[in-house]
C-alpha cells in the first residue's frame, strides 16, 4: 500500500515535503497508526504522537486524505491510495505530524471546564436526577482530540479569539449541568463577536469528530439559552 | 458600531431582519407584478400611501441592517490586518450610512411632493 506522508523538521528542512512509502504487507483490519508505526520501522526519523490505539486518549488526531480523524481507528481498508497524511490544518507544526496544541487547550481553559458552586460545600454529594443526568450525554464523552477544531474554517481564521467548536461543546457541558451555579457569569464570557459567535454553522466539526459528538448543536443550545436570558 | 451590535445582539437582528426580508420583497415583486407601475406620477401616488412608505422605509433599513452584519462576518473572517480592516469596515459602513439616508430621503420628499 502507498502512502504520501508530510514531513517537516524545522531544525533541518527549509521547507515541509511529501514523502513516499511503500508498506508491503498489511493485514485485513490495519489501521492507520499501526500502518504508521511499521512505517516508522522503515525510517525512524518519521514523527507522530499516538498512545491508546483504541480512540480513547485522543493524541493521534492527523489529517487523513483530506479528512481529521484519529489514526488508530481509521482503517486502512477504507482508505483510497495512495493515503495523505499531513498534520491537523490551521495549527503550528512541531515536527512531521506533531503539531503544537496550545492554542486549542488554552481556549479549552477559558471556558473553565470546571463545576462551579457559589453555595457553601455540602455535607453529602450534590443528587442530580437521571434526567439531569442525561442531559450530559453527547457532550461529556469528547477526548478533546482537537479533530473538530482544527477542520473548522472560524477556527483557522481567528484562532486566538473564536473559542472553537471542542471547547464550546464543554462550555455547554457545564452549562447545562444541574450542579453548576455560574450560567450567567458563562454566557457573559461567550457573548461578543468572536468567542463563539464567529460559528456560521459549517458543520464540519460535526462531520469530523471521532465520538459523533455534535458540537453544533450544542452551539446552538447556547445561542438559544442566551436569547433566553436576554429576553 | 462593531462594538455597540456585537455578539447575540448581531445574530438577532441578523435574523430578524431576514425574515422582514424574506416577507417583505416577495410581497412587493408580486404586488409590481400585478400593478406594474408605469409612470412617474403613480409612482409617486404609490410611494405616499403611508403603509407602502413605511414598510419600504422599514425595507431599506432592514436590507442595510442586514447588510451590515453580513459584511461585518465576512471582514472579520477573512481581513486580518487591523487598519484593513478598519478601514474597510469605516469604508462599508459610510457607504450603508449614505444609501440610508438618501432613501429616507427620497421617501420622506414624496410625502411632501403629494
Ligand atoms: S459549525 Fe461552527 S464550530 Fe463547527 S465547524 Fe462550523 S463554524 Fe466551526
Ligand atoms: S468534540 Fe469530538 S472531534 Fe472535537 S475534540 Fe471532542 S472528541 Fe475530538
Ligand atoms: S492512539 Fe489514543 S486515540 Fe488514537
Amino acid at each position: 500500500m502507498r502512502f504520501r506522508i508530510y514531513r517537516y523538521d524545522p531544525d533541518q528542512d527549509r521547507e515541509p515535503y511529501m514523502q513516499d512509502f511503500e508498506l508491503a504487507e498489511t493485514p485485513s483490519g490495519m489501521m492507520l497508526r499501526d500502518a504508521l508505526l511499521a512505517l516508522k520501522a522503515q525510517d525512524e526519523t518519521l514523527s507522530f504522537r499516538h498512545s491508546c490505539g483504541e480512540g480513547v486518549c485522543g493524541s493521534d488526531g492527523m489529517n487523513i486524505n483530506g479528512r481529521n480523524g484519529l489514526a488508530c481507528i481509521t482503517p486502512l481498508a477504507e482508505l483510497k491510495e495512495p493515503v495523505e497524511v499531513r498534520p491537523f490544518p490551521g495549527v503550528p507544526v512541531i515536527r512531521d505530524l506533531i503539531v503544537d496544541m496550545q492554542g486549542f487547550y488554552k481556549q479549552y481553559r477559558s471556558v473553565k471546564p470546571y463545576l462551579i458552586r457559589y453555595d457553601p460545600e455540602p455535607e453529602v454529594e450534590t443528587l442530580q436526577s437521571p434526567d439531569e443526568r442525561d442531559r450530559l450525554d453527547g457532550l461529556y464523552e469528547c477526548i478533546l482530540c482537537g479533530c473538530c477544531t482544527t477542520s473548522c474554517p472560524s477556527f483557522w481564521w481567528n484562532p486566538d479569539k473564536f473559542l472553537g467548536p471542542a471547547a464550546l461543546l464543554q462550555a455547554w457541558r457545564f452549562l447545562t449541568d444541574s450542579r453548576d451555579q455560574a450560567e450567567n457569569d458563562r454566557l457573559e464570557a461567550l457573548d461578543g463577536p468572536y468567542r463563539l459567535f464567529r460559528c456560521h454553522t459549517v458543520m464540519n466539526c460535526v462531520d469530523v469528530c471521532p465520538k459523533s459528538l455534535n458540537p453544533t448543536r450544542a452551539i446552538g443550545h447556547i445561542r438559544d439559552l442566551m436569547l433566553k436570558k436576554s429576553i | 458600531m462593531s462594538q455597540s451590535i456585537s455578539g447575540l445582539r448581531a445574530w438577532i437582528f441578523q435574523r430578524i431582519t431576514a425574515i422582514y426580508l424574506a416577507v417583505f420583497v416577495p410581497i412587493a415583486l408580486g404586488y409590481l407584478l400585478f400593478f406594474p407601475v408605469t409612470s412617474y406620477q403613480s409612482w409617486i401616488e404609490l410611494l405616499s400611501s403611508s403603509w407602502v412608505n413605511t414598510s419600504l422605509l422599514l425595507f431599506v433599513f432592514a436590507i442595510l441592517l442586514h447588510g451590515w452584519i453580513g459584511i461585518r462576518d465576512v471582514v472579520i473572517d477573512y481581513v486580518q490586518p487591523f487598519p484593513a480592516r478598519m478601514m474597510l469596515l469605516v469604508l462599508v459602513g459610510l457607504g450603508l450610512i449614505v444609501c440610508g439616508v438618501w432613501a429616507a430621503r427620497i421617501l420622506f420628499n414624496v410625502k411632501g411632493v403629494v
